[in-house]
């Protein structure tokens, strides 16, 4: 059809179908199938990312990926472009220094909950109260998902994951909340079902000036395993059912309990504020 | 009743120029090596065109296939292409179909 077939490292014949031919010169063609599960949300940000690297109208030599560890943090492996995979949770430092060395590069941390918010939530924070112009996408799967499903710092209240076999006693964090107290100049949340307006509010983390938080809802096989709620495609409808979205919504009002009934989405934050580095 | 009320809507559509309307039909095409049988396309496809198939690919997986009956019932939407993770299934579509052809073929393939 479209590209020539490519023989994989796993031994497949892969041939991008046409669909894909405006990213198939950023797909990393010959690792697939990727490594992720059946079910696994992370593909999808995949492909989605890699449109909106495409279509930023920033060069692709001046795109820059940085992940740290965790399912999610394989993620900048798949794409053709510069991507560094650096020590878990210390993705936003070494983007940080990226920038900080040569403020002409467009820096994009992709990482997961644990990743961003557990062993690497000091340098969020710090990140986003400095505003360093960097971009931050944090795939909220409620777990870590690489390690077998321990609780994170967004395991809801209640929830049962390998660690909290009885249900998580703690408060999750509210990740939109956070960032905006934490001083980010960009704060949205989708899932990866809301494609459109995860794709469009990619393209706008690339043209804010300073700290940009995407916060991307992504099932995962282990959360459900966990939490008797079927499989990754019941997690799905969840995640299609709930969601409202709302702009404007009270930011302390945008905790995630699947228990309610309602998950709030939306572009929630965008302000100028003096940015450190970049 | 039900059956009534069905057949108004049936008039009631015959009513516009539907002879001239067109939309779609999409051809599905699966790469059936990369499908990881999450499902996602055949729960998300607004007109239940997917099932699961029989045989499995290299990995042991079931992979989509259209279902027997329902090959002019792709509208092309290509929702199953963007919930796939997995870059297994895409959708081509250079044909179209009018409207009552489609009923028509659609009531004949189901026995009314
Ligand atoms: C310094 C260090 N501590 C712990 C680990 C083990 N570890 C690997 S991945 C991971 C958690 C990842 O969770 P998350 O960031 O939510 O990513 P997910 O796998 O869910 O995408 C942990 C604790 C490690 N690799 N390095
Ligand atoms: S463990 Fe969860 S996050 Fe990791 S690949 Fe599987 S589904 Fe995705
Ligand atoms: S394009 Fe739409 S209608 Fe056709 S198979 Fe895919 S989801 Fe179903
Ligand atoms: S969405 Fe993709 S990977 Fe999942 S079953 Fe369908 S074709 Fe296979």
């Amino acid at each position: 059809m479209s590209t020539e077939a490519e023989v994989t490292t796993t031994g497949v014949k892969v041939e991008l179908p046409k669909s894909y031919e405006d990213i198939k010169d950023l797909i990393r063609v010959d690792r697939l199938p990727h490594i992720w599960c059946p079910g696994c949300g992370l593909g999808i940000l995949l492909k989605l990312l890699a449109r909106a690297i495409k279509n930023s109208g920033i060069p692709i030599e001046k795109h820059v990926i940085v992940t740290g560890i965790g399912c999610t943090g394989r993620l900048g492996g798949y794409l053709k472009l510069d991507a560094y995979h650096v020590t878990h949770g210390r993705a936003i430092p070494f983007a940080v220094g990226l920038k900080m060395a040569n403020p002409e590069l467009e820096v994009t941390v992709v990482g997961g909950d644990g990743d961003i918010l557990a062993i690497g939530g000091n340098h969020f924070i710090h990140a986003a109260r400095r505003n360093d112009d960097i971009n931050v996408i944090i795939v909220n799967n409620f777990i870590y998902g690489m390690t077998g499903g321990q609780y994170s710092p967004t395991t809801p209240k209640g929830a049962k994951t390998t660690t909290s076999p009885y249900g998580h006693y703690e408060n999750p964090f509210n990740v939109p909340l956070l960032a905006y107290a934490a001083g980010a100049s960009y704060v949205t949340r989708w899932t990866v079902l809301h494609q459109n307006e995860l794709y469009q509010s990619l393209l706008e983390m690339f043209k804010v000036k300073g700290f940009a938080v995407v916060e991307v809802l992504s099932p995962c096989i282990i959360y459900t395993d966990r939490n008797a709620m079927g499989d990754a495609v019941d997690l799905m409808r969840v995640l299609k059912e709930r969601p409202v979205i709302d702009h404007r919504a009270n930011l302390a009002d945008l905790d995630i309990d699947f228990s309610m009934k309602k998950i709030i989405l939306g572009n929630f934050v965008k302000r100028e504020r003096p940015v450190s580095y970049g | 009743m039900v059956l009534a009320q069905q057949d108004e809507v049936w008039s009631m559509r015959r009513l516009v120029n539907l002879h001239k309307m067109k939309r779609p039909i999409g051809k599905v095409i699966v790469n059936p090596d990369l499908c990881k049988d999450c499902r996602f396309c055949i729960e998300f496809c607004p007109n239940n065109v997917l099932e699961e198939s029989k045989d499995v690919n290299i990995k042991g997986y079931h992979y989509p296939v259209v279902r027997p009956g329902k090959e002019l019932d792709c509208v092309a939407c290509r929702m199953c292409e963007k919930v796939c993770p997995d870059f297994a299934i895409t959708i081509v579509s250079e044909e179209y179909t009018t409207y009552d052809k489609y009923y028509g073929v659609s009531r004949h393939a189901h026995g009314g």
